[in-house]
């Protein structure tokens, strides 16, 4: 069914962009990540303009994080004070991003920055993946989290001013660290359309050194702020959000993601693991073929 | 039916516009894009009072349209060079009628001075200039302009080659555009030349108008004019599908 979009300004199949996002969305129910650097790439091979997939992927990661926050929050998982300090970069980074964004665009980068930051996110996170479950296939349990633990307050860290008191996450810390981490994370999901999950919460756990059973809640807490202020931002400034887009990606992601939450308790993830990495992979190889391969044409058109 | 019409009303009024020699209408006024869209045909009718050749063209509204190039720089495809063009049409197609032994075309001078006539008129992909205030060396140009018909050609927007025009009686003739899906909004240009052996003898305009209609339009107009509400309903939506989906999940 093909349907148009008043904000793209074109006509794709639904059924389609569903789809994705329903198999995207039982992903992130299997394995608990947020899916958003699939479904933006996918949407792109599928030709919805980059800038609008960026624009509307994260109001659809805000309904997808915000069901999986109210679950931790429910637990006593979420340290909002915390989250609400992460806020104030995110924030900054957001709008930041946004100009970003913009500029890439008048300049004629945008396809190019979009592909090209995906293409090392993708092929990074892969590898990290396809490693980590291999190994644990293999039964060499290292456990790469204590490693990283045993110095999580370091030298440099203690140095840093401006220390605050953190009675959830037990730490006495420096604001600039959770600001930075969310500055990191306001950047990523404006000019990418992701709620970063993947490098936030080895943030929260390896630079900010919270313990990990709030780490997964924080990290949530946040990114359904820092989507939805993206998602005001896109709509003000570029006018790249299309809510039917939008419509159809939630109705996917939440559906999806209900199966994943059920199927999660049936099969085991370990192998499943990699075969999500390779998928992550395969992507990421599609997408830099658009980088590294001779285009067939190598010119482009588009309206100032 | 309303085809019906058109048809009945050019071939009444034919007659009274007498002082005009070709005489045209459309089966719609408008292209309406609502949300089940997915392209149209935009048909034309039209009578010819006095003898020579149709041609039509419709013109989309032009923009500023900046072409690229890629090259290879540090192992990756970048574009580095562009030109920005002042007056690309958003749209153009064109459809000339084809008189008998136009194939062998023998009589080569009566097919130039038919090609300086379709230059002149803009009818056709070759007539068509692209003006750019920039610096650029007339090769570059050349190419930059090939480049961008190609561009357009790709997405549907520009013809591959001239469409055909249809005669039911000796005078009386149809032809249709076919409009993508994806296809800009705006006012549209139709003009409908008779040509003689030298010159145009008469041109007919007329304007369709492109736009999305109805709960389509509203969203985008919407968008447009209240980026910040119209971002808050994006957000409250997800908001609730994000409870709605946590709801659905402690009920399972």
């Amino acid at each position: 069914m093909q349907i148009y979009l008043p904000i793209a300004e074109m006509a794709i199949p639904a059924e389609s962009i569903f789809f994705v996002s329903l198999f995207v969305g039982c992903l992130s129910g299997l394995f608990g990540i947020g899916g958003g650097f699939l479904t933006t790439p996918f949407m792109i091979f599928m030709g919805v303009p980059p800038a609008v997939a960026v624009g509307t992927q994260p109001c659809q990661i805000a309904a997808n994080g915000l069901s999986g926050m109210l679950a931790h929050l429910r637990k006593g998982h979420v340290d909002v004070k915390m989250g609400a300090v992460m806020l104030l970069g995110s924030s900054v980074g957001t709008v930041i991003g946004v100009f970003v964004f913009k500029l890439l665009k008048y300049l004629g980068q945008i396809d190019f920055a979009i592909s090209m930051l995906y293409t090392i996110l993708l092929s990074s996170i892969g590898l990290l993946m396809l490693y980590e479950s291999v190994s644990k296939l293999l039964r060499k349990k290292q456990s790469v989290k204590l490693e990283f633990n045993q110095f999580k307050v370091n030298d440099f860290v203690a140095t840093l001013p401006f220390k605050m008191r953190f009675p959830k996450s037990k730490l006495y810390i420096s604001a600039l660290l959770p600001i930075g981490v969310g500055f990191m994370s306001g950047i990523l999901a404006s000019i990418l359309g992701i709620g970063g999950g993947f490098m936030i919460v080895p943030a929260m756990i390896y630079i900010i050194g919270m313990p990990g059973i709030v780490v997964a809640g924080t990290s949530l807490f946040q990114i359904v702020f820092t989507t939805s202020f993206a998602t005001l931002m896109h709509a003000v400034t570029n006018n790249t959000v299309d809510i039917l887009l939008a419509v159809i990606l939630i109705c996917g992601g939440v559906v999806g993601a209900q199966i994943g939450a059920v199927l999660s308790r049936r099969i085991k993830t370990t192998h499943a693991r990699v075969l999500l990495a390779v998928l992550i992979l395969s992507v990421a190889v599609r997408l830099s073929m658009q980088v590294f391969m001779m285009p067939d044409e190598l010119f482009s058109t588009v309206v100032r | 039916m309303r085809i019906f019409l058109v048809v009945l009303m050019v071939l009444l009024s034919a007659p009274v516009m007498a002082q005009s020699a070709v005489t045209v209408d459309l089966a719609q006024e408008s292209i309406d894009i609502t949300t089940g869209f997915n392209g149209a045909d935009l048909k034309l009718f039209g009578v010819r009072d006095a003898p020579g050749r149709i041609a039509v063209v419709i013109t989309g509204p032009q923009r500023e349209m900046v072409v690229r190039r890629k090259q290879r720089i540090f192992g990756v495809w970048a574009n580095l060079s562009g030109i920005k063009f002042d007056n690309v049409p958003v749209y153009y197609d064109f459809a000339l009628e084809q008189v008998d032994g136009d194939e062998e075309s023998e009589d080569v001078e009566a097919r130039a001075a038919l090609n300086i006539v379709l230059a002149q008129s803009g009818i056709g992909l070759e007539a068509l200039h692209f003006e750019t205030e920039e610096n650029v060396g007339p090769d570059d140009l050349k190419v930059f302009q090939g480049a961008l018909i190609r561009n357009k050609q790709a997405e549907g927007r520009f013809p591959e080659a001239a469409a055909d025009i249809t005669f039911m009686s000796d005078t009386f003739f149809k032809t249709s555009f076919y409009i993508p899906a994806d296809v800009p909004t705006g006012e549209y240009q139709i003009k409908t030349y008779l040509i003689g052996k030298t010159s145009v003898k008469d041109v007919s305009t007329t304007n369709v108008r492109v736009g999305q209609v109805g709960f389509s339009a509203e969203i985008y107009g919407f968008a447009k004019e209240n980026g910040l509400w119209y971002g808050l309903v994006c957000v409250m939506f997800a908001i609730f599908m994000g409870w709605l989906s946590d709801f659905i999940r402690r009920r399972l």
